[in-house]
């Protein structure tokens, strides 16, 4: 029996998202920039999963552009702005790789912003950078994918648009999970995906104010508002629709759920491994997240190990998994290279049980202390 | 993209339609490049006994003339050189956008009506 | 769709297999598991995304790890052109294209124009085609990219690609093809072509929405950069978590069209001509682009003596209704006439008043009989209604 325990990373499809999709498979094939009933059937169906996107961000659907995820979300914010509006880009220095490779990939100048020792944006330091001037963009998360550490987005926008620069949130983990208004947040642009919230993949979307000049990622058709060329993806359209109505009227149950769950995960292994440690533990965290690392041991193989057990976890992001390098997330709150190596990630869903936690603490310090590389666990070296 | 009932059932089905000339109409015509109206008709003293039309142009152009060949017959002359846009665009329910097509087709009415004027 | 209409619009999309509807249904219950993650379910969905580039790859004679997945062939174009351009840094140089390619390539290109690339778009002759010789003679030496298309999406035209690809040989410019169209139904070999990049689709070929490939030659590789950032996948060149289903989906497309080809290309060819045959008994009614030269799918004709809009509404609203376009889907929102027929030259009232029927797998031999009788008769009537052969001064008597 798999025990799947890695939601950060993707979710599975909720059986009701794809009993929504199926009739857009199967039979609703129109090309909704067409004009004749099958055409105008798909553009009717885009037309409410827009609604059902907006609601669950409390935007506007006129201002839910459908992209191919969050990844092409944050680079069409990230670009589409910058081409716009000359001057540098500043982002948080734990952010997803597509903000964090996008950026440094980009010819404007950039710099990130530092974080505290919890993983949290550093005010402070934002400051700093923004009255140093010429600041065109400031990007940061709602809550990091991998410490599940919710960011001060509200203060960051305040200081954002006093200086007069456009903010985009990468809001791919906090949709479905926080109360995540696009209006509230102070945001120009919000990047959310569907894959996260049980919903297909291939499909996300870029929350946008659309009287900020933003620049197209992709060109040709006029599809979005001219804004996103190529034919819409309507069955992952409809599914991230039906997602987002579900995470919506079912958010404060899944948190509650996974909250509690992870508590006893949390006190669990403060009870079996006294010695880990727990990151961004002191503050507002995502309901569903815990990362933590017990020193010496060795993440990858832990991983790898526990995978043997049927328990799939992650060490960080997934996107950067196999490389072998620390976090850069946990490297940027100052953690120990040594510790960082050893993070693993648990990110819960609505679907998991306590008994599946229990079953979990129940292998995992054996498995660990199997793991641990001897010379470097203080714990074998005796002190 | 469906058009009001009225121009559906007008564009689709129209009544007056002219099949055959006969003898003793009063044309009136008028073009934009985007349509071409032809209308007859025929008088009865000061009457209008009846009407038809032939129309090159969109959905809206055909109703529109469609609807006028109705709307005029057993009318008298100052009637029909009474009749507005405005009513057009209610009796068919067509969007404003479809404005022009209206125009043309009133515009063939008043050509023919004016032919006869000076005619006589 | 409404169940009494036809479909005759599969250049637009096409319905998708029932076969490949099994496949992603599949997918979705079981892949849910992110692919490029470590852990088991993980590498289950990654040995599936692997087996899928086979059939995509085959169907135009390249090798499995020669293609990047992307959300679609619009992605891909995008990817092609502005991937040269980034490749080649801030150094703007010229870039080839024809002036009936899609908006995909035609809007990238307009985009890099804006930043001081420099853009040809070759006329085409009355056939809709390109002539080799006036592709070589364009070719700068600062030429970064040419790119032509393999089918037309309006017209159905297909360019000689291998004797395009022949004139341009000895140039380094990379040469790119978007297949979109013709890629699955249409026999395509990047060796013999000589292309160095190739926009492939799934949802014309009874796939879904959503997914498509770029191929990217190997040995030469093209200079080509990436154009969205962040994670790392499908050799750096296209971020995002990879659509599973989706992949899934476009390998059984393109597998079922392997099985299928060449017969299925035959029969629809059949079909087309049967319906070109009932239309052109009409008169005043010219097709568009050389016979010889069209994909079997496609038909496009022009009717003389109706009004555009008066055509495309009996179409698409009378009975039955008929699933058609006027031109590509991409242009529906707008009423003007198509740039592709234009650019064959056909006047404008002509341009506009043009129907693009487009077959597939699911149309049957009674779909184009009452198709074909339904547009004839909206034809006749519409020509019976227009005032031309009556001019108001001829009846006064």
């Amino acid at each position: 029996m798999n025990v799947y325990l890695d939601h950060n990373a993707t979710t599975p499809l909720d059986e009701r998202v794809l009993e929504a999709m199926l009739p857009h498979l199967r039979n609703q094939f129109g090309n909704a920039a067409s004009r004749h009933a099958p055409g105008r059937t798909a553009r009717a169906a885009i037309d409410a999963a827009r609604e059902q996107v907006a609601a669950l961000v409390g935007a506007h659907p006129g201002q839910v552009v459908f992209t191919a995820g969050g990844t092409e979300a944050d680079n069409m914010a990230l670009k589409g702005l910058s081409a716009c509006r000359p001057g540098r880009l500043l982002y948080s220095a734990i952010e997803h790789p597509a903000v964090l490779e996008t950026a440094e990939a980009m010819s404007v100048a950039s710099a990130t912003i530092a974080v505290d020792g919890q993983g949290r944006v550093d005010l402070a330091d934002l400051d700093r950078q923004l009255a140093a001037g010429d600041v065109a963009v400031v990007a940061v998360m709602v809550a990091n994918n991998e410490t599940g550490a919710i960011q001060p987005v509200t203060e960051v926008a305040d200081r954002v648009r006093a200086a007069g620069a456009l903010l985009h949130v990468d809001g791919v983990q906090g949709a479905g999970k926080l109360v995540m208004r696009y209006p509230d947040t102070g945001a120009h642009t919000l990047a959310v995906s569907s894959h996260k919230i049980h919903g297909p993949k291939g499909v996300g979307a870029l929350v946008l104010d659309k009287r900020v000049d933003i620049r197209p990622l992709l060109h040709g058709g006029g599809h979005e508002s001219g804004l996103r060329g190529g034919t819409e993806n309507t069955a992952a359209i409809v599914g991230f629709g039906a997602a987002a109505e579900l995470a919506e009227a079912e958010r404060a149950a899944r948190a509650d759920h996974t909250a509690r769950l992870r508590d006893r995960l949390q006190a669990g292994l403060a009870a079996a491994l006294p010695e880990a440690v727990v990151f961004a533990g002191d503050v507002a965290r995502l309901p569903n997240t815990l990362q933590f690392a017990v020193p010496g041991f060795d993440g990858e193989s832990l991983l790898m190990a526990l995978d043997q057990f049927g328990f799939a976890v992650s060490s960080g992001s997934a996107c950067a998994s196999g490389s072998g390098e620390p976090s850069h997330v946990l490297l940027a709150m100052g953690v120990d290279p040594v510790v960082a190596r050893g993070a693993i990630r648990v990110s819960l869903g609505k679907d998991n049980t306590e008994e599946e936690i229990d079953r979990f603490l129940s292998v995992l310090p054996s498995v660990a202390r199997s793991q641990s590389m001897p010379g470097l666990n203080p714990a074998v070296m005796g002190g | 993209m469906r058009f009001s009932e009225a121009v559906h059932r007008r564009f689709f089905a129209p009544e007056h339609r002219l099949d055959a000339l006969r003898p003793g109409a009063i044309p009136g015509r008028a073009e934009t490049p985007d349509a071409c109206v032809a209308l007859w008709l025929w008088l009865e003293r000061d009457r209008v006994r009846e009407a038809a039309f032939r129309v090159w142009g969109c959905p809206v152009t055909v109703a529109a003339a469609d609807y006028v060949c109705e709307r005029v017959r057993d009318r008298t002359q100052a009637a029909a050189r009474g009749l507005t846009i405005a009513e057009m665009e209610q009796a068919l329910s067509s969007p404003p956008a479809r404005r022009s097509a209206l125009l043309v087709v009133n515009d063939a009415l008043m050509a023919a009506l004016d032919f006869q004027t000076v005619e006589a | 769709m409404s169940r009494a209409g036809i479909y005759l619009d599969n250049a637009a999309s096409s319905p998708v297999d029932p076969r490949v509807v099994e496949v992603m249904v599949d997918a979705l219950a079981r892949h849910g598991a992110n692919p490029t993650a470590a852990h088991d379910p993980g590498e289950r969905a990654a040995d599936a995304v692997a087996r899928a580039r086979e059939p995509v790859a085959a169907a135009i004679g390249a090798a499995p790890d020669d293609l990047i997945w992307t959300s679609g062939a619009s992605e891909a174009n995008n990817l092609a052109i502005q991937g040269v351009a980034a490749a080649f840094g801030r150094q703007p140089g010229h870039m080839i294209t024809l002036s009936t390619e899609h908006p995909a390539v035609l809007g990238p290109m307009a985009a890099l124009e804006a930043r001081g690339w420099s853009i040809t778009r070759l006329p085409v002759d009355a056939n809709g085609l390109c002539e080799p010789e006036t592709l070589a003679a364009a070719l700068r030496p600062d030429t970064r990219l040419v790119s032509v298309m393999q089918v037309n999406n309006e017209t159905g035209v297909c360019q000689d690609l291998a004797a395009i690809g022949e004139a341009l040989r000895a140039h380094p410019a990379a040469f790119h093809v978007d297949a979109a169209q013709g890629a699955g139904k249409l026999p395509l070999d990047v060796e013999v072509i000589g292309a160095d990049l190739v926009s492939l689709s799934a949802h014309k070929l009874h796939g879904p929405k959503g997914i498509g490939a770029l191929y990217v030659r190997r040995r030469p590789a093209p200079h080509l950069a990436a154009v969205w950032h962040g994670g790392g996948q499908e050799r750096g060149l296209r971020p995002g978590t990879p659509a599973t289903h989706q992949i899934l989906g476009m390998g059984k497309a393109y597998a079922l069209a392997a099985d299928h080809a060449p017969a299925e290309s035959r029969r629809i060819a059949a079909l087309r001509d049967r319906l070109w045959q009932r239309l052109a008994a009409l008169g005043d009614v010219v097709r568009n682009g050389g016979p010889d030269r069209v994909a079997p799918g496609l038909l496009n004709v022009s009717v003389g003596g109706v009004h555009a809009d008066a055509l495309h509404y009996a179409c698409a609203v009378g009975e039955p209704a008929l699933a058609v376009s006027r031109g590509s889907a991409c242009a529906a929102g707008s009423a003007a006439s198509s740039y592709v027929l234009r650019a064959m030259g056909r006047e404008p009232a002509l341009a506009a008043a043009s129907l693009r029927l487009s077959l597939g797998r699911f149309t049957s031999a009674a779909d184009v009989d009452t198709a074909g009788r339904a547009i004839a008769a909206h034809i006749e009537r519409l020509r019976a209604m227009a005032p031309m052969d009556t001019p108001a001064d001829a009846v006064v008597a």
